[in-house]
């Protein structure tokens, strides 16, 4: 028998050191003494919130903030899973596709009585985070849908931009001449046939919102049909992409507007300063197509984002002041800029003073010349949105790859939306 | 050894001779029952409730599994899944063999041309190679770069639904590494003295590969008929990265798991997805015991008279 070098005690200990010491980091990463804070975004949206929560430390130099970054795809299914498991950031960046979901499932706190001032807000963003009475969010920008228009191709072939007022019919000949003039290879339009958020402003121009306050469908399965066969035409006549370009430009980097494949593409209007940095051309960002009678009431404000509080947050108070710092410090103000859209507060937008040639500045004069003319913005979208935008592009898409037609598309989109909505 | 070690090796000395191997187990079985086998449990659980993630869950007995009979997307799930194993694991498998028989051959720089071809098994679940497909079958990609030069105009294989899978079957066909190299060692053990005595009795290179080669190796082709078969159900990266997601375009590479992820994640319908799940297990475990039933009819044994040792 030789000697043990280490007698079974001693790795009796060591065996239960490693356990320990395996256990103990285990849960290390879970939840520390700090406020998290967490929101999505790319490289610019990081950089802005990184300055303007170092502000607000130095302020409070007792106050240990964590800032949890993550793109908005990835973000989501870390959101619910720490929601799940009641370890969700204590203030996190939401967007108005999932709100209702976490306000009603009852993951967000009730910030009604939190101290967090909203006195500069425009009206419409202010009331944009309460849902059945409570608020559940307070808003961090205001957008609206926009058109932007690749103004030197669009002159180029002799054309004018079109003016907000622009109905969908001289909006579609627009597209139809500068299709042809432009030759093979580039399109008129992009297609936001499958674009649920562009095609909100099309449902309201033909007399009902998408959803009801109380999140029912409320859009008839007739204005469904007239969309997605708009669309369809066009995609036939070669005036907007085919299916198969759509499907691979569902990015800015990849989108037909920075391709140099159609001079137009639909977004929410701080998208401006995204696509800008991608083209030569000189973007312009105009109003969504009009109604036959040429108003704009089918367009709104409305908040995009919010600063949302966990309900299981250890420090509420606190919570509420970053908040509170970050929608009205100046200091917040400056660092943000447009980079979460456009600044939801008259102080703050003409604080920016953005230059009128930028594309920032074209956002944020656009906002300013549409917002007397909009209509009421719509209720909180409704529970299951987020689901619902996935299926209308997929509807959309069927149609596009002939393997469906309008009225069948406008009768899934529907069914789906009974089915979605009512459990 | 000893008979009165025997006598004194009560149970709590065998436990105590025993516990050094239990600490060493334990992080294995701390992970096995907290990691695996808890969440399981749980999610078999979930599956008869309408758990959403972020609510508490309330029982609904089969209602999760009554919904599979009538989702649409479910079964279409289930036909581009089933297509998508029907079509890549016996490409890969064939691919792979022939690959291991022409390496086998004696080749000089065996063990370059293996790493060579073991790669893209290393690098295939990974987000980075799901890009660079992306790159390659897109309508600005390499593989419609090539096909101008011949004059053909290619539609975009990754967002065309015709094509769109049968991307992502080359994408498997492509990582054929790990099967070759299992096919490579089994290769190895058959002795040489077998083909000879085939090549003296006069059999040309085919008939010595069905019916010496293909025999002897039916167990190796059988285990990784076996393992592919799995890992191809359980495809998830791929589509993902791809499609973006969606699993489209139009619902064409929506992979089983990427409608389960979809459900669970997108909707937060954590119920039903636990639902998905679990009929997922049973539809691989059914197909594995249909493997191993069928086993005997096509795999040899060495257990049986007339074997070779």
């Amino acid at each position: 028998m030789t000697r043990h070098v280490m007698d079974r005690r001693g790795f009796l200990g060591l065996g239960a050191a490693l356990l320990a010491a395996t256990a103990v980091s285990g849960c290390g990463g879970g939840s520390g003494s700090g406020l998290r804070v967490a929101w999505y975004g790319g490289a610019p949206v990081h950089e802005a919130l990184d300055k303007a929560l170092a502000a607000f430390s130095g302020d409070h130099p007792d106050a240990q903030l964590a800032a949890e970054k993550a793109a908005f795809a990835d973000y989501w299914d870390k959101l619910a899973t720490q929601a799940a498991g009641a370890q969700a950031p204590d203030v996190f960046r939401m967007s108005m596709s999932y709100f209702s979901e976490y306000a009603k499932r009852g993951a967000l706190l009730d910030l009604g009585d939190a101290g967090i001032r909203t006195g500069d807000l425009d009206p419409t963003v202010a009331d944009s985070g309460t849902i059945d009475g409570s608020v559940y969010g307070i808003g961090q920008s205001t957008i609206t849908q926009a058109t932007f228009v690749n103004r030197t191709q669009v002159e180029a072939l002799g054309l004018a931009v079109p003016q907000p007022g622009t109905t969908w019919e001289q909006f579609a000949q627009f597209a139809r001449s500068f299709a042809a003039a432009a030759g093979d290879g580039r399109f008129g339009t992009s297609d936001p046939g499958g674009n649920l958020e562009i095609f909100d402003v099309f449902a309201r121009q033909h007399g009902t919102d998408t959803f009801t306050a109380d999140g029912a469908p409320a859009v008839g399965r007739d204005v469904l049909e007239e969309w997605f066969t708009f669309w369809d035409e066009l995609r036939r006549d070669g005036v907007a992409p085919p299916a198969d370009i759509t499907a691979e430009s569902r990015t800015f980097e990849t989108s037909t507007l920075v391709a140099g494949r159609s001079p137009i593409q639909f977004g929410w209007v701080q998208q401006a300063t995204f696509f800008q940095p991608l083209v030569q051309d000189t973007l312009e960002v105009v109003a969504i197509p009009a109604g036959p009678d040429g108003s704009l009431a089918g367009q709104y404000t409305k908040a995009l984002d919010f600063w949302c509080v966990s309900s299981e947050t250890g420090d509420a108070e606190r919570a509420a002041q970053v908040i509170d710092f970050l929608v009205n410090d100046d200091r917040a103000i400056d660092a943000i800029g447009v980079t979460l859209g456009i600044p939801p507060s008259a102080r703050a937008r003409e604080r920016l003073a953005a230059d009128p040639s930028s594309a920032a500045g074209k956002a944020v004069a656009f906002v300013e010349s549409i917002s007397g003319q909009v209509g009421p913005p719509p209720a909180a979208w409704p529970q299951g949105y987020g689901e619902l935008k996935t299926t209308f592009q997929r509807v959309n898409e069927e149609v596009g790859f002939g393997e469906s037609d309008p009225a069948r598309a406008a009768a899934d989109f529907a069914d789906e939306a009974d089915r979605v909505l009512s459990s | 050894m000893t008979a009165p070690a025997v006598h004194r090796d009560t149970t709590v000395t065998r436990l105590r001779k025993s516990l050094p191997a239990y600490a060493f187990l334990a992080p294995w079985i701390v992970g096995m029952l907290g990691i695996t086998l808890g969440p399981m449990l749980l999610s078999l659980y979930y599956s008869f409730t309408d758990y959403s993630l972020l609510g508490d869950p309330q029982w609904a007995g089969v209602d999760n599994y009554a919904r599979l009979l009538t989702d649409e997307r479910f079964h279409a799930s289930l036909r581009v899944t089933f297509l998508y194993v029907a079509l890549s694991v016996p490409l890969e498998l064939v691919f792979a063999l022939l690959v291991a028989v022409v390496l086998n051959r004696g080749l000089r720089g065996l063990a370059t041309y293996r790493a060579i071809y073991y790669l893209p098994s290393l690098l295939g679940g990974s987000v980075a190679v799901a890009i660079l497909w992306r790159q390659i079958f897109g309508r600005d990609g390499l593989v419609n770069d090539v096909l101008a030069i011949v004059g053909i105009d290619g539609p975009g294989w990754i967002s065309t639904p015709e094509y769109s899978l049968l991307t992502l079957v080359v994408l498997r066909v492509w990582q054929f590494g790990a099967p070759m190299v299992i096919f490579l060692a089994g290769l190895r053990q058959i002795p040489d003295d077998v083909y000879e005595a085939a090549t003296i009795d006069g059999a040309n290179a085919v008939q010595r590969f069905v019916r010496i080669t293909l025999p002897l190796l039916s167990p190796i082709i059988f285990f990784n008929l076996v393992l592919q078969t799995i890992g191809a159900f359980q495809a998830f990266t791929p589509a993902f990265i791809v499609s973006g997601g969606s699993g489209g375009p139009s619902d064409s590479t929506l992979f089983y798991t990427l409608y389960l992820y979809q459900r669970a994640f997108g909707s937060f319908e954590m119920g039903y997805a636990a639902a998905l799940a679990w009929v997922l297990l049973l539809i691989i475990g059914v197909l594995t015991g249909l493997n191993f039933l069928l086993r005997r009819y096509w795999v040899y044994s060495e257990d049986e008279p007339g074997g070779l040792r």
